[in-house]
């Protein structure tokens, strides 16, 4: 019984802020005719969800911002083949991916910055942190995200940020599902003592 | 901590995943609830791995403000699209796009001079069959893309047997084509 609560209230807060939007198939189909209003509409229930997603995974806004704009043409361009039975979110979301990873190929970036150097000073002392500001969580997060392998990165976002299954990353990413599984333990694993080690929790 | 033990907590680390989605197997749901009943380890980790995901999930998210999606919508949206496959359609398009390319595939075939004059007139080969083939796809593609035909095909309320009248398609232009290669041989 105790568990089973557990269990339910762990499932409710790990999808509570999932981006899952409702997408209404009228306004799909209407982007797919060309109604411009109407993708407007479209792209905009993804907004926070979609553009956070590349921030986090190129850990710079202004890159963000241009792969945001990359992924909106390659959407309006490949709409008329989207299949409707498949899930909208993780289609748009498989796009965003090929256009991250694109970049990061042709930039030939490589994460040789050890995320110990970009971290601020953990405290000595035993308290928690009470004034470690959200913000600086984030900045906490985002070195460890930028420092992680680039398959636990991107599993992990496409997890949180794009609301999708482990399955249907497993498809977008061409891997086996226990892969994909080993990505997110790892990088949630990393996270997890990170976390500790600034006492967030 | 017996072997066995060991094992179960080593599988559960990649079950976990599926577990906190509610996705795993019929058979595998009461195996974790009962370990996760008896094992204190695995649900100290379990509960580690959601607080992390909840501090994730509480961060605030950095926003693109409205007039950036606006103005990326606009730089989307102004380039014309790519040349649209038949078979890539939106679903209830195929079925208008395929119609058409039919009765286009069989005007052609009846419309065509035949015999020895045909022969003479068309220089029919590989390349110049892909290319009209193209042609004709294009065209279906655009004119399937009007309001005109969805409305003609949805007040009949066809079918979307996208594929068998593809497969009717292709014979009716396989027919087409072994004709005019008779044609030409004579």
């Amino acid at each position: 019984m105790a568990y089973n609560i557990f269990a339910t209230w762990t499932f409710i807060q790990l999808n509570m802020n999932k981006s899952n939007p409702q997408i209404d198939r009228e306004i799909i189909f209407r982007s797919q005719n060309g109604d411009e209003k109407a993708f407007t509409e479209l792209i905009g229930k993804f907004r926070i969800s979609l553009f956070s997603y590349l921030v986090r995974f190129c850990g710079d806004r202004t890159q963000a911002e241009d792969l945001f704009q990359e992924t909106l043409v390659k959407v309006w361009n490949y709409l008329p083949d989207y299949r409707h039975k498949n899930k909208f979110a993780a289609w748009l979301f498989g796009i965003a991916h090929n256009v991250a990873i694109d970049a990061r190929r042709k930039k030939k970036v490589r994460e040789l910055v050890t995320y110990a150097a970009d971290l601020p000073e953990s405290e000595s002392s035993d308290q928690p942190d009470a004034q470690l500001l959200a913000d600086e969580i984030a900045q906490i997060v985002d070195a460890v995200l930028q420092n992680l392998p680039e398959n636990q990165r991107q599993v992990f976002l496409l997890r949180q940020h794009g609301g999708m299954s482990f399955k249907e990353i497993a498809v977008v990413m061409k891997q086996p599902l226990n892969t994909v599984l080993s990505h997110m333990h790892y990088a949630a694993t990393k996270l997890k003592k990170t976390l500790r080690e600034h006492h967030v929790f | 901590m017996s072997s066995e033990n060991e094992k179960l907590c080593s599988d559960f680390q990649q079950d976990i995943w599926l577990s906190l989605d509610q996705d795993l197997s019929d058979e595998k749901q009461p195996i974790w609830q009962q370990h996760l009943r008896t094992c204190s380890e695995c649900r100290s980790r379990l509960q580690a791995l959601q607080k992390t995901l909840k501090v994730y999930d509480n961060l605030p998210l950095p926003e693109l403000p409205l007039e950036k999606l606006q103005e990326a919508v606009q730089h989307a949206t102004r380039g014309a699209r790519r040349p649209v496959s038949i078979r890539k359609l939106p679903g209830r398009y195929k079925v208008a796009a395929t119609t058409v390319a039919l009765a286009a595939a069989v005007a052609l075939f009846f419309l065509l001079p035949r015999g020895q004059n045909t022969a003479n007139s068309l220089v029919w080969n590989d390349f110049s069959m892909d290319s009209s083939i193209s042609e004709i796809d294009s065209s279906v593609a655009y004119l399937s893309s009007t309001d005109h035909w969805t409305a003609v095909f949805e007040e009949n309320g066809l079918d979307d047997d996208f594929d068998s009248r593809i497969y009717e398609l292709q014979n009716r232009l396989r027919l087409l084509e072994e004709d005019l290669q008779i044609s030409m041989s004579r």
